[in-house]
């Protein structure tokens, strides 16, 4: 489509050029034509006369004296010029002396020099000089006549031949001389319009030549033109089929060796730009890879690592097993003594050795609780707790809690009260963990409630919604609080009473006893639980200890 | 008037020690393994009334020996007491699906495996 268009650019230019040419071709040729026209003819008139009045002047003795053999003479120099058609001398009264010439002999010629001798003698008598008229004949074509007076005068003949004649001298002598005759020649103009002819002729062919060369001046000059367009166009066509790479010749400094040098640059840039885009495309493709592999190498590392965790956790695990296996025996080799020397088992114990055996026992005892609750905390710490869930009555674990107790109470002199709402629910969970905590709390109450105090255990289903810790769980859970009326504990000292190793005071464990994990472990197993532990206290008058636990847990759904 | 015979499965010496001044004081007979295939060597031997297995054992598991007991017709019917040091939860309930028939933790009180052996024999 484009290189149809530029066709028609080229054939437009040779329209606007060829019209153009043959204007000044006709113009200029017909001008030219027309001034050599006038010249030739001119001359041929100049000539003529000139013939004429050589006539008339060899004319005169012949028509004076009547003589044919003078007039002969006169006739012969003139007959012999190529172009001279016919020659006639007339007398003064218009009579025909004498003819000669070629065209006479062609058959017929009909001369009309009777029918105008007369207007052309007036013409001549009233300023005697010689003229020429245009005459065509039918038969044998077109004719110059020249008509010159032939004057006598024998004073002034010899100046008379060679119209030599002053101005002054004419009008002087014009008295003196008399028109005896007239010398009539016809030119042949054929020659003329042959010229001519030819001329056109030649005119014609130079026109032709001019309008070919102009022509193929103006088709090499529009394909000068077009060719870099189509070039452009079809480098351009290439590009935008996605060859880049184009480079076109640059011929010229003109335009449009301007337009394909900046063709060049642009297709130059865009190749660079897209070689760079390119470029970023694989190193971004290469980033990504590498990326990716370093992501795969973390990915592994961090497998690695896991595996060595999970290994490691599972040596912990395993080493936690052991400890309690290594641990237990021998203690429960020193506990078992202990207590059949306790029993009698060896026979009676002296007196004096009674406190201090019953001094083993109650050591042993505290040591037994440290060790399991040094390995609960571990275990919950390694994730290495696991729970073991079941169906249990709240009821029946705060009476089994309540009557493990008791002797302990009832040897401080306390009150051991129980307050359970009735119809409790069931309740998902581990229930030996659950009476683990709950007898931390109630051996806490007793061994920080003075004689004479009161310890009460109370439970109660609540519905979901009203929690105050951040506990996610909702529905029913059920509440827990064993209040005592011990030494309380301080209010800055209540937010980390959970927290490890943690008792009120240090003082307290060398007069209470204890691992100070009790707490921590409580508030670990009741939150495994899902559920909440916390505490109010007031010094002096007491403390209450709050847990909930959530009748359902989503990993007891679950199950 | 007949002594009532416990096979006493224990790897320990101070922990048979244990059991065995208890028994003998409480006049029970005793024989001891030292581990479960010395246990079932005993067994083939004498059938007692009772057994005390130890869970953790060298050779042959405590768990081990006590389905070994029960697949035999002869020795099925023995009650079976598990004495562990684990006290982990599930130890329990992997002693009764061996076929234990009670389990006690370790460190127990002299006093408490008594009261659990008469439960068992004095019925």
């Amino acid at each position: 489509m484009m290189i149809g268009r530029l066709t028609r650019f080229r054939t437009k230019v040779l329209l606007s050029i060829i019209p153009m040419i043959l204007t000044l071709c006709v113009l200029f040729g017909g001008m030219s034509l027309y001034q050599h026209n006038r010249l030739l003819r001119s001359e041929f008139i100049k000539r003529g006369k000139a013939l004429a009045s050589n006539l008339a002047a060899s004319g005169e003795l012949g028509v004076f004296s009547e003589d044919e053999r003078l007039l002969n003479a006169a006739l012969r120099g003139i007959t012999g010029e190529e172009d001279v058609a016919y020659v006639f001398i007339y007398n003064d009264v218009g009579k025909q002396l004498i003819g000669g010439g070629k065209t006479l002999t062609r058959p017929g010629f009909a001369s009309n020099a009777e029918t105008s001798s007369r207007e052309i003698r007036l013409r001549m008598l009233s300023n005697r000089q010689p003229v020429s008229r245009m005459v065509t004949d039918a038969g044998a074509g077109s004719f110059l006549e020249f008509y010159a007076p032939i004057l006598s005068t024998e004073a002034r003949l010899v100046e008379e031949q060679f119209f030599g004649i002053p101005e002054s001298a004419q009008g002087a002598g014009k008295n003196r001389t008399r028109v005896i005759g007239i010398a009539q020649i016809g030119l042949a103009m054929h020659n003329i319009d042959a010229h001519s002819a030819y001329v056109i002729k030649l005119w014609a062919i130079l026109s032709v030549v001019f309008l070919a060369a102009g022509a193929l001046a103006a088709y090499a000059l529009s394909r000068k033109i077009t060719q870099p367009i189509t070039r452009l166009t079809e480098s351009t066509a290439r590009m935008a089929e996605g060859q880049i790479d184009q480079e076109i010749p640059v011929d010229s400094r003109d335009e449009l060796g301007t337009l394909a040098t900046t063709y060049n640059k642009m297709a130059k840039a865009l190749k660079r730009t897209l070689d760079e885009r390119a470029r970023v495309a694989t190193q971004l493709r290469d980033l990504n890879r590498s990326l990716e592999d370093r992501i795969r190498e973390r990915t592994s590392e961090l497998e690695e690592t896991n595996r060595e965790l999970a290994r490691a956790s599972r040596h912990k695990s395993e080493f936690l097993a052991n400890m309690s296996h290594e641990l237990r025996t021998p203690l429960n080799a020193i506990m078992g003594f202990t207590e059949l020397i306790i029993d009698g088992v060896y026979g009676k114990i002296p007196d004096e050795m009674g406190e201090s055996i019953q001094d083993i026992h109650i050591n042993s005892r505290h040591l037994l609780r440290l060790i399991n609750d040094v390995l609960d905390l571990s275990k919950i710490e390694a994730g290495q707790m696991r729970l073991n869930p079941s169906e249990y009555s709240m009821q029946s674990l705060i009476d089994s809690v309540i009557s493990a107790t008791r002797s302990l109470a009832t040897e401080k002199r306390l009150e051991l009260i129980s307050r359970i709402e009735a119809d409790l629910p069931v309740v998902w969970g581990d229930s030996k963990r659950m009476t683990q905590v709950l007898m931390n709390l109630v051996g806490n109450a007793i061994k920080f409630t003075p004689g004479s105090g009161c310890v009460t255990v109370t439970a109660r289903r609540m519905r979901g919604g009203q929690s105050e810790t951040s506990s996610a769980h909702h529905g029913e859970f059920i509440e827990v609080t064993v209040a005592d009326t011990g030494i309380g504990i301080p209010a800055e000292e209540l937010k980390s009473i959970f927290s490890e190793f943690r008792q009120v005071d240090s003082s307290i464990t060398r007069e209470y006893g204890g691992s100070g994990l009790g707490l921590s472990i409580a508030k670990r197993l009741v939150e495994m639980h899902e559920g909440s532990i916390w505490a109010e206290s007031e010094v002096g008058k007491g403390s209450i200890f709050y847990f909930r636990v959530p009748l359902r847990t989503r990993w007891g759904e679950s199950r | 008037m007949n002594k009532k015979l416990i096979l006493h499965v224990e790897d320990n010496q101070y922990n048979r020690k244990i059991i065995r001044d208890l028994l003998s004081k409480n006049c029970y007979e005793v024989i001891e393994a030292y581990d479960g295939e010395a246990a079932l060597d005993a067994l083939a031997r004498r059938r007692p009334d009772l057994i005390l297995m130890d869970v953790q054992l060298p050779k042959l598991s405590g768990l081990d020996a006590t389905r070994r007991i029960r697949a035999n017709p002869i020795l099925a019917e023995i009650p079976v007491i598990a004495i562990t040091s684990f006290a982990l939860s599930g130890d329990d309930r992997l002693a009764f699906e061996a076929g234990c028939n009670a389990y006690i933790a370790k460190p127990f009180s002299p006093r408490d495996l008594l009261e659990m052996i008469r439960g068992f024999l004095d019925s």
